[in-house]
């Protein structure tokens, strides 16, 4: 790299490359190149302040780029570049004009002259000035000796609201509210609102997305001034930049939906054939973030998706991320009619090769379990076949999602989910696996032969287990032992003894509290331990 | 809504360029962020990221990396979008993008990055506009085809491409579980800006969900419902299905369109499964691939994906066609069968020996469904046909080279078993 930086220095102090347009850009390249590598471009700074002088713009735009960016570690080398870029400052050509502004706003050795300059970009002829004048000012502003000058630039920016230029508007509006951060923004005034709200067709692509986050900040006063939106907003939404059509549908539902539901409504539906493209677009990053802006509307408008579920179905080229968001997505949009597709589908990812689809898919199945207990005992059989694999992820995420289940399933398939903890438990390894098996434990324990057996391997290898682990145990042997504890008593003896000797001061304190309540007496134990569910 | 953090980086991690728009992020953090995507499992990691107030932006395209840092509230769609029309700039630009074309071109990017974006925040993000901002010249590598380029040689031509991705699941029994079929008339050209193209579609051309018309009563091509690029003129659509497209620089989309309700005559590929149990734990599964589309069509790069039980050691195969191959891997649980092409109406066959794979009882649960990727060219399932493409307003007289072109690609082409 240092070879490098020589070999650039050298051509740089060739006379014929400043005439050779090819050479020139190529060391541009190269310098390029090297900044991006994070070399020390200091020493070819030196020799690149002449090329300023070279009315070439493309060789401009690097060197000023550089200029910018090293401007603090050589700051002697400003007085070098300071004739060339006030000289810019008044070039014929309104790029050159704006590549001066940027770089000498964005040096502090030039501080004095920056009100002036300021104030001279602002009223430029050209667009391209004022705009780069005006995204200049937050960081001109936050500079200490410079804060004099908030007032008076303050000023000024509230002119630009009324640019002819739609992009000086919008940046005027932003930076505005970014300078205003201390004092909650920008406020928009009610005649600053109707003058904007007059010249909604000015702002085409992206502008308008800067024009309605602001307005967003203020209630519209009447319904009038809601329709008058719709029907001003109303052509965006066939733009072909999905980021404009979401984000104008965004606005207006969120503009809508109290006074006016029925057109959120109205707007939402209007949309969902677009969405429905995006969701079948192969730029996969558009279907996440169309996926992320319908997870956001989905509650309100359940109805029009819902009747779109085949668009939430994954698709073999998918990548997982959008896999794993559709299946999410899917419990969500289940209702009473569609509840049997979403299963099957969800069914068809729970075999899948790669862990994180296979379980996200069984979570969301759980869920529609406790959405629609109706389901329950289709998936929770399914949820048993799935043990039958014998595949440890799996076990575990069946085990946690049957340990989650929030209603009382019917006794057979208590009966069978607890004679499947017995055959597939010995699957089971993790922290997580493991609790839900003791929890589960809780759950059913029917007078099973069997428990009193895995709790007594379990309190064996006590001393080996994580914390949470060691917790659910000491929780689990306590409830069953106030069942059954002529069979339990000597065990949870055995697990007291462990536990107290153990290094968490919580469990020890959890263990300490456990067996003084049960010294207070079962009755006690009983009410605290169960609560209202026993009585 | 502003960026601070532009840049593009190669799949493994190394920058290319890096263009730093506000100061309110640090480079060092740019530099974990690449590393966090690159370290993950391709494909696994959503476009989106956040960490200590910095919000990270990332699309992959063409083996490149695009990256947005911004520590604004942002919604991904404007990040996302944002990217993708950079990356689509660059090809308008460059012809194609690869690490090789961004380090020949690291000044047109660099103009690029300062032109799209202006101090942060968005300028311009069509090929158009910025044009009028760019001033350096493309490199390109010599003898490259480079596709399409404003100042290159090919402003006299106009491509146009017909291609439908098909959504389907069969059941076991072969019946259609589930159809959608995806299409876009894509457009790419550099025509002068005030020339007009007008394409010419099927005269028997119904859109069901516009005209509510039942389908059952047209035997013509039969859309469900399409939208429009902007510049499209559509109200001859609905008379003479004809379009009238004032042409952006660069590539787009004149027009996308499902079909859904209305099946098509003819799915382009069948596969008929059977499995046997063997006398040991083995299993054998046949399947029978059919290629349904036109005699005179072909379809490339065929790959059946037959997903198999986690039991399974290892697979014997055996095929009806030479240069077909299959691989098994272990890791992804599924044996790939490869066809490098085969014509309209054609049949084959692979025989799969699943060794062990019934050790497990529930083995089922993890064979399939079959999922088929393929090509197939000249060829649409709609039956959608460009009748003419004419271009109108052309200020000189020239001759103007059409390429028009059509592709059938499976999107997820399913088969239950």
């Amino acid at each position: 790299m240092a070879q490098e930086v020589k070999n650039i220095i050298l051509t740089l102090s060739q006379l014929t490359v400043m005439q050779d347009v090819v050479t020139r850009r190529d060391v541009m390249r190269r310098v390029l190149a090297l900044m991006n590598l994070q070399v020390d471009l200091r020493p070819v700074i030196g020799h690149l302040f002449k090329y300023l002088a070279v009315p070439d713009l493309v060789v401009k735009k690097v060197v000023y780029s550089l200029l910018v960016r090293y401007v603090s570690d050589v700051p002697e080398l400003t007085l070098l570049a300071s004739n060339t870029i006030l000289k810019d400052l008044s070039d014929s050509n309104p790029l050159v004009r704006s590549l001066g502004t940027k770089s000498l706003l964005n040096i502090p050795y030039f501080q004095e002259q920056i009100p002036n300059v300021l104030l001279q970009a602002f009223q430029d002829r050209s667009p391209q000035v004022r705009r780069t004048a005006v995204v200049n000012c937050v960081q001109i502003l936050k500079e200490p000796g410079l804060a004099t000058l908030k007032h008076e630039t303050l000023d000024q920016l509230y002119m630009l609201i009324r640019d002819t230029d739609p992009l000086v508007v919008v940046y005027t509006l932003a930076v505005l509210d970014r300078i205003l951060v201390s004092e909650g923004g920008i406020v928009i005034t009610r005649k600053m609102k109707s003058y904007l709200v007059n010249r909604l067709e000015m702002f085409h692509d992206w502008s308008i997305l800067g024009v309605t986050r602001l307005f967003l900040k203020c209630h519209p006063e009447s319904q009038e001034e809601l329709l008058s939106f719709l029907n001003s907003l109303d052509e965006h939404l066939e733009h072909s930049n999905p980021a404009i059509v979401l984000g104008v549908t965004d606005f207006l539902n969120s503009l809508l939906k109290t006074s006016l539901s029925h057109l959120a409504q109205e707007v939402i539906e209007h949309v969902t054939p677009k969405l429905c493209f995006y969701l079948a677009s192969t730029n996969h990053e558009l279907v996440f973030a169309s996926l992320e802006f319908i997870e956001k509307h989905l509650k309100e408008h359940l109805e029009i998706f819902s009747q779109r579920l085949s668009s939430f179905f994954c698709k073999f080229s998918d990548p997982v991320f959008v896999k794993l968001k559709k299946l999410t997505m899917l419990p969500m949009l289940a209702t009473a009619s569609n509840i049997r597709d979403i299963v099957d589908e969800l069914k068809m990812y729970c075999t899948n090769h790669l862990t994180v689809i296979s379980k996200t898919a069984i979570n969301s199945l759980s869920q529609i379990v406790n959405f629609q207990p109706s389901m329950s005992s289709p998936i929770i059989n399914f949820f048993l076949q799935l043990l039958e694999l014998e595949i440890k992820p799996l076990v575990e995420t069946v085990f946690q999602n049957l340990s989650g289940l929030e209603f009382q399933v019917d006794q057979r398939t208590e009966q069978n989910i607890v004679s499947s903890l017995f055959t597939y438990r010995h699957v089971v390894s993790s922290p997580e696996g493991k609790c839900a098996i003791l929890n589960l434990l809780t759950m059913y324990d029917q007078a099973n032969v069997e428990t009193p057996y895995v709790l007594e391997e379990l309190i064996e290898q006590c001393l080996e287990e994580s914390t949470i682990v060691k917790h659910t145990l000491l929780v689990c042997c306590v409830k069953i032992f106030l069942n059954r504890p002529a069979e339990l008593q000597e065990m949870l003896g055995r697990l007291f003894e462990h536990l107290l000797n153990d290094n968490s001061p919580t469990l020890i304190a959890e263990t300490q509290f456990f067996y003084k309540l049960l010294k207070t007496g079962t009755d006690v134990a009983q009410q605290i331990v169960f609560g209202d569910l026993i009585r | 809504m502003y960026f601070s953090i532009l840049s593009i980086s190669t799949t493994k991690g190394d920058p290319l360029i890096t263009e730093k728009y506000q100061n309110d992020v640090k480079e060092e953090c740019l530099k974990s962020f690449i590393h966090k995507i690159v370290t993950s499992k391709p494909g696994c990691m959503p476009p989106v990221m956040e960490k200590n107030g910095v919000y990270c932006y990332f699309i992959h395209r063409d083996k490149l990396l695009y990256i947005a840092l911004t520590t604004a509230v942002t919604s991904t769609v404007v990040a996302v979008e944002l990217l993708d029309r950079f990356h689509h700039i660059l090809k308008d630009f460059c012809g194609g993008v690869s690490e090789h074309v961004v380090k020949k071109n690291l000044v047109l990017v660099h103009e690029i990055m300062t032109g799209m974006l202006n101090g942060g925040y968005i300028q311009a993000t069509d090929t158009e506009k910025l044009k009028a901002m760019i001033y350096s010249e493309v490199q390109l590598k010599k003898n490259a085809d480079v596709g399409l380029h404003y100042r290159g040689c090919r402003q006299n031509e106009i491509f146009l491409d017909v291609v439908e991705r098909l959504v389907v699941l069969f059941d076991p029994k072969g019946n259609l579980k589930r159809f959608q079929l995806n299409g876009a008339l894509q457009m790419k050209t550099f025509l002068p800006s005030q020339a007009s193209v007008k394409i010419g579609l099927n005269e028997d051309l119904i859109v069901t969900k516009e005209l509510n018309k039942a389908a059952a009563y047209n035997t013509g091509v039969c859309l469900d419902s399409c939208t429009f690029h902007e510049n499209v003129k559509k109200e001859d659509f609905y008379t003479n299905h004809s379009l009238l497209v004032q042409p952006p620089q660069g590539e787009f989309c004149v027009m996308n369109y499902t079909v859904d309700a209305s099946l098509p005559p003819v799915f382009p590929f069948r596969l008929v499964s059977v499995i046997q149990e063997s006398a040991t734990s083995d299993l054998d599964v046949i399947l029978k691939l059919k290629a349904e589309m036109p005699g005179n069509t072909e379809a490339l790069n065929i790959k059946v994906h037959l997903p198999v039980p986690s039991r399974t050691t290892s697979v014997m195969q055996q095929f009806s066609m030479k240069d077909n191959t299959a691989n098994f891997s272990e890791t992804e649980r599924t044996v790939t069968w490869n066809i490098k092409k085969l014509p309209g109406s054609a049949e084959i066959v692979a025989k799969f020996k699943l060794i062990d794979a019934r050790q497990n009882k529930a083995y089922a649960l993890q064979l399939g469904p079959i999922a088929v990727e393929f090509e197939v060219s000249n060829f649409v399932c709609s039956g959608l046909r460009i009748n003419f493409l004419k271009v109108v307003n052309l200020a000189t007289a020239q001759t103007i080279q059409r390429w028009v072109r059509y592709v059938t690609l499976a999107d997820s082409y399913m088969f239950l078993i």
